[in-house]
């Protein structure tokens, strides 16, 4: 698979690049972190000059900027990202305790997008009422214009305060055990304000198009007209070739929720890396931004990979030239 | 491929059920009551989370948590007066240079250890030779020895009297045995306290809650509840929807969302006043502040009234002055009065120009009111006195900026939507914002650079007396010379809305401190008391 | 390459246009942007100025036809002035984006090789990157500005313009055609002006079109994030974020107002962008 190697090789490349672009971010931003640290701790008030050099020796600062990216790349490798410069946390702690929700919102946003947009996509393929397609292509037009938090919002007006069937936000009462069960009804909310905020609309689209366009090709016809059964027509020969352009977007699909799953975290308070980074942002903590967005950084490399690689499996046209 | 597709299968079907079965918590607000009383417990929602629950690195105003877990030899009972805490008595020499404590006998940490004399000399000394790491350390710069005769006894000698030192000493004291040898700002132990105060914290996990346990080995006797929950909810909407839907049995709500409270019967609306009061502080740097006059038809030009009724409607007083809530309270209202601006600034050599506005010289009156943005009320209080400076000739320009822009260029703030106000000794609160000593240009908190020779003689007369009528004429004095030379346009005190269960016992009213924090003052004697 | 051009998230998103459509998306974006430039004209009142004597009202209420905040603050006014911030950047954002993408490419076309490399390879990490977390971080460093949002929406969206400049003027640069123009003694700005550019000209005018679209998304994003125009400036993302508190409070039409706003403007943009784009469908 000379491809993948190929693929492989690029996106740890893309991820070197990353490092290099995130810790120029920290460097040359302004404000100094040490000053940063101690007046956050004296309420704001600025401090002493010399208190401000002392801490700047002490984080390492005053070294040059090659010998600090060398020291930093190689902490990271080792999964340490430093001390967040707000509580004076390690960051890695938080990374572990945070990225593992996110990671399994976007995972259940990523479910929910294919079942749902095979689901609704198929339908609109397949029928032969054009109200009902027309209807579904106007509904997925207008889901595409509508930003990922106004749906967010609107499915929290609607779940949560008119209909008040699940909760709010959050993850679980506190002090109560987190049962697969308590997750999941947390977890409702924001997988489908996810997934129906962002590329919602285009995956049904791609999967109409995919699938109407083999709808009555002649191979298809014959199929049928061999009396194969109509679910054995819909899933082998037309869902299966007609998924390929679905599954290519898929991949850069899932960084987007990824990223969207930020937005949608601050929203339903849902304890992912998402909330870390916005407060990171807001605050100037830049080691806990910096390592968020490596580690998005490389979760989003990594799905494109993956994506590339399901590709690959429902289209051997792929997996023979190298640039796709 | 087959194993991805049955994974979707399961997460999808156990969305589906979790979404259409009973499980949901929005559905179960019956249940809650009972549940919370049979094993006492209390959750309650804010919207602020501190970054360390380690009490010398907060100021004297401390979130629940770090209210709950810690006590310090004094402490504060309902009218902020200064009672024993884990002190059980003291003696203070008449020179006001020598204090004697006498500790409780069996103290015990939460971990189980004792807690001894040597304890309160480690936070003394700790604290005091923290510097710029820890704020408090202001007050503890005239401690010269700590002493320590015996297990129970502490002696502090001062080298100058420091009327708070009382007040001083109800910080939360510290455990040696856990932080001897540490930085004070350790993390691990700011996210892990471990302090005396009737309840010990269970798990703090950052962003979502922080959990606490009744401490057996309390020196009042085990607390009435057994278990309270702190859950940090920063949006005022998450908070309210929490509240009503009972997944919280309390909350810090906002003055608009009382009205949707009140009509529960299983909830009950705590409403205290603070010594919280906000202002619009000028900053002296910039010369169309020179004028004391001008200043003086600043504070004429704002309606205070309509202020508190339109921006916490009614949640609030006019505030005429920093010691409103305090014992020593002295100051005479600025009254809203166009009237009174006219005359002040034609006094002043000022004439209205063109488009209405003061000017002097074809100088306009203009400046810049700011505020943090991220705090909803501060800027509601900002927009609303700009339009109401601009109505009287004053050309106000709002402009609210993120925290961190501000705490990088507080010099370059022209005017400034400030909160300070404390409801205990008086002293920390205006010393800082108002004596010259404080200058922002020398590290201090008088952000605006204000000083009146008149002011710092009376601060300072009244930090170092420890008569107390002598005091009250000090901060008499103070409050008259601020009144003619104002440092800031006063706004108002605000109050502070906690919503607790109908059946909850024990929380009393007491003027509460910044955020509203030390609603948890007497916790230990609060109880659920439903079948 | 072909792969790599592929627009995300709404851009992708197509109806097949229909003529009434097109007109009547047209009209929406004209009277907004009309609107929006003749705000002091429709409302007497400032966007930021409150009245405390008319606080909260209902939409509907004499001299406040959408009502007001709760201090006071006209709700119409607001709408109108925040459209003008919004629609700034989505015009800017995108007026900058194809400028930007226009000189990478023609710079990757006409370049020496190690810049066309350099440029490939970067618009590829770009394209690999959600443009949400590449904008926080530049929002995070430079500060909440106007500048910063439309600079942040172009440094993240420049590929696919840049892509299409590049190939459009690769393939025309050796035909016939070109060379003689050359010959004729035209100027290399006469050639790009008159032959080169015509051909990239309809793909890059519907990246632009969507573009406008994506700003204004991204705009009321970052704002609602805290991290987009300052506070206490009205643009639609802004008034989102202050009013989103009274979306579970009763006060639904606060918050209805801006979104409203958002997705009628971005849903004409893409209806407008469908038409403007290559008939054959062959990119998106």
């Amino acid at each position: 698979m000379r491809f993948l190697a190929v693929r492989a090789a690029t996106s740890l490349l893309v991820v070197a690049a990353l490092s290099v672009l995130c810790f120029g971010l920290v460097s040359l931003a302004p404000g100094d972190p040490a000053a940063e640290i101690l007046e956050a701790r004296n309420g704001g008030r600025p401090v002493p000059a010399a208190a401000v050099a002392a801490l700047r020796a002490e984080m390492g600062l005053d070294d040059p900027l090659p010998a600090r990216y060398a020291r930093w790349a190689g902490d990271a490798l080792r999964g340490d990202f430093g001390v967040s410069y707000l509580t004076g946390r390690p960051v890695s702690e938080t990374l572990a305790d945070t990225v593992p929700w996110t990671l399994l919102l976007t995972g259940a946003a990523t479910v929910l997008s294919v079942l749902g947009a095979v689901a609704v996509g198929l339908v609109a393929a397949l029928t032969r009422r054009a109200w009902l397609r027309r209807g579904i292509e106007t509904a997925m037009f207008v889901l595409g214009g509508m930003p990922g938090f106004v749906s967010a919002l609107l499915l929290l007006y609607l779940f949560a305060a008119v209909w008040r069937v699940l909760p709010s936000g959050g993850l679980g009462r506190p002090g109560e055990p987190l049962t697969p069960g308590v997750v999941l009804t947390y977890l409702a909310l924001p997988a489908l304000a996810l997934t129906f905020g962002h590329h919602f609309g285009t995956y049904v689209r791609l999967i109409q198009s995919g699938v109407g366009r083999l709808r009555d090709a002649p191979h298809v016809e014959n199929a049928r007209v061999r009396g194969l059964s109509r679910w054995t027509v819909t899933t082998r020969h037309l869902l299966r070739p007609g998924l390929v352009p679905f599954t290519a977007r898929l991949g850069v699909g899932v960084g987007g929720l990824i990223a969207g799953a930020y937005a949608t975290e601050v929203i339903f308070s849902w304890p992912g890396v998402g909330r870390q980074a916005i407060e990171a942002a807001r605050s100037h903590d830049y080691p806990v931004l910096v390592a968020v967005v490596l580690v998005t950084g490389v979760v989003v490399v990594l799905a494109n990979l993956l994506g590339e690689l399901a590709v690959a499996r429902l289209d051997p046209r792929i997996r023979r030239s190298p640039r796709g | 491929m087959r194993i991805p597709k049955l994974v979707i299968g399961a997460v999808a079907t156990a969305l589906l059920a979790a979404g259409c079965g009973q499980a949901a918590p929005g559905g179960r607000p019956a249940q809650a009551g009972g549940a919370g009383a049979a094993s006492g417990s209390f959750t309650y929602a804010i919207g602020d989370e501190p970054e360390t629950l380690n009490p010398v690195l907060q100021d004297e105003h401390t979130d629940p948590v770090t209210e709950l877990v810690f006590r310090g030899l004094t402490r504060h009972d309902a009218d902020n007066k200064v009672v024993p805490g884990l002190a059980e008595s003291w003696r203070v020499s008449e020179d006001g240079k020598s204090y004697t404590f006498t500790l409780r006998k069996g103290l015990t940490w939460h971990d189980g250890k004792p807690l001894t004399s040597a304890d309160a000399k480690f936070t003394i000394e700790t604290v005091r030779d923290a510097g710029t790491d820890a704020p408090l350390s202001r007050n503890f710069r005239t401690v010269t020895g700590v002493e320590t005769p015996d297990e129970t006894t502490v002696k502090l000698t001062l080298d100058r009297p420091f009327a708070p030192m009382l007040h001083s000493l109800s910080v939360g004291l510290l455990p040696r045995h856990l932080l001897e040898g540490k930085k004070v700002t350790d993390p691990a132990y700011g996210r892990a306290p471990v302090g005396a105060g009737p309840f010990k914290l269970v798990t703090w996990k950052h962003g979502q809650y922080a959990e606490l346990a009744a401490f057996d080995g309390y020196y009042e006797g085990r607390p009435g509840l057994g278990k309270i929950v702190i859950k940090y909810v920063p949006d005022d909407t998450a908070r309210l929807v929490q509240l009503t839907g009972g997944e919280v049995d309390g909350a810090n709500i906002a003055p608009q969302q009382a009205a949707k409270v009140k009509g529960l019967a299983n909830l009950r609306t705590e409403v205290y006043p603070t010594a919280d009061y906000r202002a619009l502080m000028l900053n002296f740097k910039f010369p169309v502040f020179g004028d004391k006059k001008l200043r003086q038809a600043l504070n004429h030009a704002v309606d205070r009234d309509a202020i508190v009724k339109s921006v916490v409607l009614g949640y609030g007083k006019p505030a005429s002055g920093p010691l409103d809530e305090s014992p020593y309270a002295a100051a005479t209202p600025y009254t809203f009065d166009p009237a009174k601006v006219t005359s002040l600034m034609t006094e002043a050599g000022y004439a209205k120009d063109a488009n209405g506005i003061w000017a002097k010289d074809g100088k306009p009156v203009r400046f810049e009111l700011s505020t943090f943005a991220e705090e909803s009320l501060r800027v509601a209080i900002l927009n609303v006195a700009a339009t109401q400076l601009k109505a009287q000739g004053f050309d106000v320009v709002p402009m609210p900026r993120p925290r961190d822009q501000v705490r990088k260029n507080w010099a370059g703030q022209q005017s400034f939507v400030v909160g300070w106000g404390t409801p205990y000794d008086p002293d920390s609160s205006v010393y800082g914002p108002f004596h010259s000593s404080e200058a922002l240009s020398k590290g201090g908190s008088n952000f605006g650079e204000y000083a009146n020779p008149e002011v710092d003689k009376a601060l300072e007369e009244a930090r170092s007396t420890m008569d107390e009528g002598k005091r009250r004429a000090a901060y008499e004095r103070f409050q008259k010379a601020l009144a003619d030379d104002p440092p800031f346009v006063w706004i108002a005190y605000l109050q502070t809305l906690n919503v607790v269960p109908a059946d909850m016992t024990g929380p009393q009213r007491r003027t509460l401190g910044h955020h509203g924090y030390g609603f948890f003052w007497n916790a230990e004697k609060w109880r659920r008391n439903a079948s | 390459m072909a792969e790599a051009v592929r627009p995300r998230g709404l851009l992708a998103v197509r109806l097949a246009p229909r003529r009434p459509a097109i007109a009547a998306a047209a009209l929406v974006l004209a009277v907004m942007g009309l609107a929006a430039v003749a705000a002091p004209l429709l409302t007497p009142y400032d966007p930021i100025a409150t009245d405390t004597a008319a606080t909260a009202l209902p939409p509907g209420s004499p001299g406040h036809p959408l009502g007001t905040d709760l201090l006071g603050r006209d709700l119409l006014a607001g709408l109108l002035y925040g459209g003008r911030t919004s629609l700034l950047v989505g015009l800017a954002a995108a007026a900058m984006t194809v400028v930007l993408g226009t000189l990478l490419g023609a710079a990757a076309a006409a370049g020496p090789r190690w810049l066309d490399s350099l440029i490939a390879r970067a618009a590829d990490m770009l394209l690999s990157l959600p443009m949400l977390i590449v904008t926080l971080a530049l929002a995070a460093v430079a500060g909440p500005s106007l500048a910063t949002v439309i600079v942040a929406v172009a440094v993240t969206s420049w590929m696919p313009v840049a892509l299409i400049a590049r190939a459009e003027l690769r393939s025309q640069r050796e035909r016939l055609y070109i060379r003689a123009a050359y010959g004729l003694g035209l100027s290399g700005a006469q050639v790009f002006r008159r032959h080169l550019l015509p051909g990239a000209l309809p793909p890059v005018a519907s990246i632009a079109a969507f573009e406008v679209g994506h700003a204004v998304l991204t705009e009321s994003t970052l704002s609602f994030l805290g991290l987009g125009i300052p506070p206490n400036r009205p643009s639609w993302g802004n008034l989102l974020t202050e009013t989103k508190a009274h979306l579970l409070t009763g006060e639904w039409y606060t918050v209805a107002y801006p979104a409203a706003a958002i997705v009628i403007v971005i849903i004409a943009v893409n209806v407008l962008a469908n038409a403007v784009a290559p008939a054959d469908g062959r990119a998106w």
